[in-house]
């Protein structure tokens, strides 16, 4: 494997990164639905974040297992389905960020 | 309820690419740009594993047929008509926004120490302003100096060292964009690239990663470029009473 170091787990950072932080914003409420996913986003997250910010989200750093999965993306690779059951919400405790832009 | 995955050229999506549920893509094309969207996932799209690989899919999709500019996960719009008032109203921030990406992909890297940085001992922590070591004030805020003066240095070399990392790969790039780095990250940054220079591009990102033996260079992609779009009026007219309405947070 001639890869960059850490390709696999941080493909899976950036899509998320890409997905919900960037992108053309078109409505003022883009909504997420699952709790869940707030936590697969912010567990990938601190894995290349400060304590800090983890603390302050509240998550949990996951167990370099949660990300095993075969599907993540590595460097300059077309893009190939991510497994869901490799990323396991339930591994993570539930707490939701509080949305972002939109008030009660 | 629609939902948007991406504005793009006003030309028809490759034939097979379907959006969330299977749903088919339509094209709402209007002034030389376009957005391509399908019936919303009810009540809104859950940023399921399986949802978030879709929306990345109909992105990268979409590429093939001309400029792309991805929606950000999650939108969802009253209707067509609610979309179209967007595009016109936007559309002179959206065209040179699908010219200056047209062609090109987007690369991320990130790069980080793989341990942290050693630093010599700091016998003064700057919140221990009665420390015992403190003989005199002066004494004191000499110390304190000192540290000011070597936090900065340090934050120095890291602005140096991204700036030495960031150069190589933005000779390559047509575009580039870099985030500040959060935690303890050396450089975060996302490059628009022809398809052509992609290998030569991650050579560079090699290269540099072989050159530091401290640390790890991280490139991914080729993505659409989520980094490189324009931000758009969102304002809803007041005289467009025919459109649908924007609305619902759900559960808000």
């Amino acid at each position: 494997m001639s890869q960059l170091p850490a390709a696999r787990d941080v493909s899976a950072v950036e899509l998320l990164d890409r997905l919900l932080e960037k992108g053309v914003v078109l409505s003022g409420d883009v909504t997420i639905s699952v709790a869940g996913v707030d936590l697969i986003y912010l567990g990938l997250r601190v894995l290349l974040s400060s304590a800090e910010t983890a603390e302050r989200f509240g998550a949990p750093v996951p167990s370099s297992a949660a990300l095993e999965g075969d599907a993540l993306r590595s460097v300059a690779t077309d893009s190939s389905p991510l497994d869901s059951d490799a990323l396991d919400p339930d591994a993570l405790t539930p707490r939701r960020t509080p949305p972002r832009d939109s008030g009660p | 309820m629609i939902y948007v995955y991406a504005l793009t050229d006003p030309v028809e999506p490759p034939a097979g690419l379907r959006g969330f549920d299977d749903a088919p893509l339509s094209v709402l094309a209007t002034g030389g740009v376009a957005a391509v969207h399908s019936a919303a996932p009810v009540p809104s799209p859950e940023a399921t594993a399986a949802h978030l690989w879709c929306h990345e899919t109909v992105a990268e999709g979409l590429m093939e047929a001309g400029a792309v500019l991805p929606a950000r996960f999650g939108t969802t719009l009253a209707g067509v008509a609610t979309l179209r008032a967007l595009l016109e109203r936007n559309q002179r921030v959206i065209r040179p926004a699908l010219d200056r990406v047209r062609g090109l992909v987007e690369l991320g890297v990130r790069v980080r120490r793989k341990a942290p940085e050693v630093d010599q001992p700091v016998e003064c922590s700057p919140t221990e302003a009665g420390a015992p070591g403190a003989r005199s004030g002066r004494d004191y805020l000499l110390r304190r100096l000192d540290q000011v003066q070597s936090e900065r240095a340090r934050e120095d070399r890291v602005q140096a060292l991204a700036r030495d990392l960031h150069a190589p790969l933005a000779r390559v790039a047509r575009h580039a964009q870099r985030a500040r780095p959060a935690g303890g990250l050396v450089l975060q940054a996302a490059y628009l690239v022809t398809r052509a220079d992609v290998p030569r591009f991650v050579d560079r990102a090699r290269q540099l990663d072989a050159a530091h033996d401290d640390l790890e260079v991280l490139c991914t992609g080729p993505w659409p470029a989520y980094s490189f779009v324009p931000e758009l009026d969102r304002q809803s007219p007041s005289g467009d009473a025919g459109a649908d309405r924007d609305e619902g947070v759900p559960g808000g």
